[in-house]
């Protein structure tokens, strides 16, 4: 497909449009990626709630019915729910265990271990663990 | 979606019979080469089968494996469970009478079950290679 890019002289002028025979899921994932590039989620942290931009987070996990966003260096809880925000969420986020989703472009490396998952060691030195069933869709995302 | 213990069940009853019909495969190819009688029963290939599907079962005790010490109580615990599975099997099925037809069996059983270890490890080190190597392109610069 030919791509072009066009400068504007402000941000109130940028728009993309993508002409296609079909919508396809490569188009329908260029499109979740585009409206979702500057999206921002609710959370709150010390009783106050902020705006944070979602390529700032490296992982979401869900403990005890709550919902905690990790970034590199802090923590917040947002009132939504994993799945709410994997729906939300670019095709950067994988889900990668049944109570976490992953950035992958947070994800330094990964490592094999006996019983089939991986352990995934994060930009911030941070290490979790994706489970084996996630693997594939892992693979996929990254088009292995 | 959590992979279905089904698929695990069913991709694993694969595995597992693969590795003891090759090495059927490789016992009937010794006999051949030293002149011994090689043959199998009617209900040999199928009674494999199930007790490969059998087999697959204790796979699921590793499936919610932690790692380290709990890893390997949880191999030796599924170990000792196939072990027990082939043996009681093979009594059944009369794939041996006396103990030297036991032991080659347990040793068959010993070997497929390496193989078997070494093969996933190797599609998990493919893996791990193939992402890491896509992570590279893929990941952030912090």
């Amino acid at each position: 497909m030919q791509v072009v890019y066009e400068k504007a002289d402000s941000s109130e002028e940028e728009k993309a449009v993508i002409r296609a025979v079909n919508r396809t899921d490569e188009i329908e994932a260029a499109i979740n990626l585009l409206e979702n590039a500057s999206g921002k989620v609710a959370v709150i942290k010390d009783g106050q709630t902020y705006f944070l931009d979602i390529n700032k987070i490296y992982y979401i996990e869900s403990i005890d019915k709550k919902t905690f966003i990790y970034t590199k260096e802090n923590c917040y809880e947002t009132r939504l729910k994993l799945y709410e925000l994997e729906n939300l969420l670019n095709l950067n986020f994988l889900r990668c265990a049944k109570a976490m989703i992953v950035n992958i472009r947070k994800v330094r490396s990964v490592k094999s271990e006996l019983n089939g998952r991986m352990n995934a060691s994060l930009l911030n030195d941070e290490t979790i663990v994706i489970a084996r069933s996630y693997v594939k869709e892992l693979k996929n995302r990254l088009g292995i | 979606m959590e992979m279905k213990k089904s698929k695990i069940i069913f991709e694993q009853t694969m595995m597992i019979s693969t590795g003891i019909f090759f090495m059927i495969g490789i016992g009937g190819v010794v006999s051949h080469l030293t002149g011994s009688e090689f043959g199998l029963s009617w209900y040999h290939p199928l009674s494999i089968i199930f007790i490969s599907f059998l087999c697959s079962f204790p796979t699921l005790l590793l499936k919610e494996s932690e790692g380290g010490k709990s890893s390997l109580l949880r191999i030796f615990l599924h170990f000792l469970s196939l072990l027990a599975i082939v043996s009681l099997a093979g009594r059944i099925f009369n794939w041996y009478t006396k103990f030297p037809g036991y032991l080659s069996l347990a040793v068959t059983f010993v070997i497929v079950y390496v193989f078997v270890w070494i093969a996933s490890l190797w599609m998990g080190k493919v893996d791990e290679n193939k992402i890491n190597k896509a992570l590279k392109d893929f990941h952030d610069e912090e």
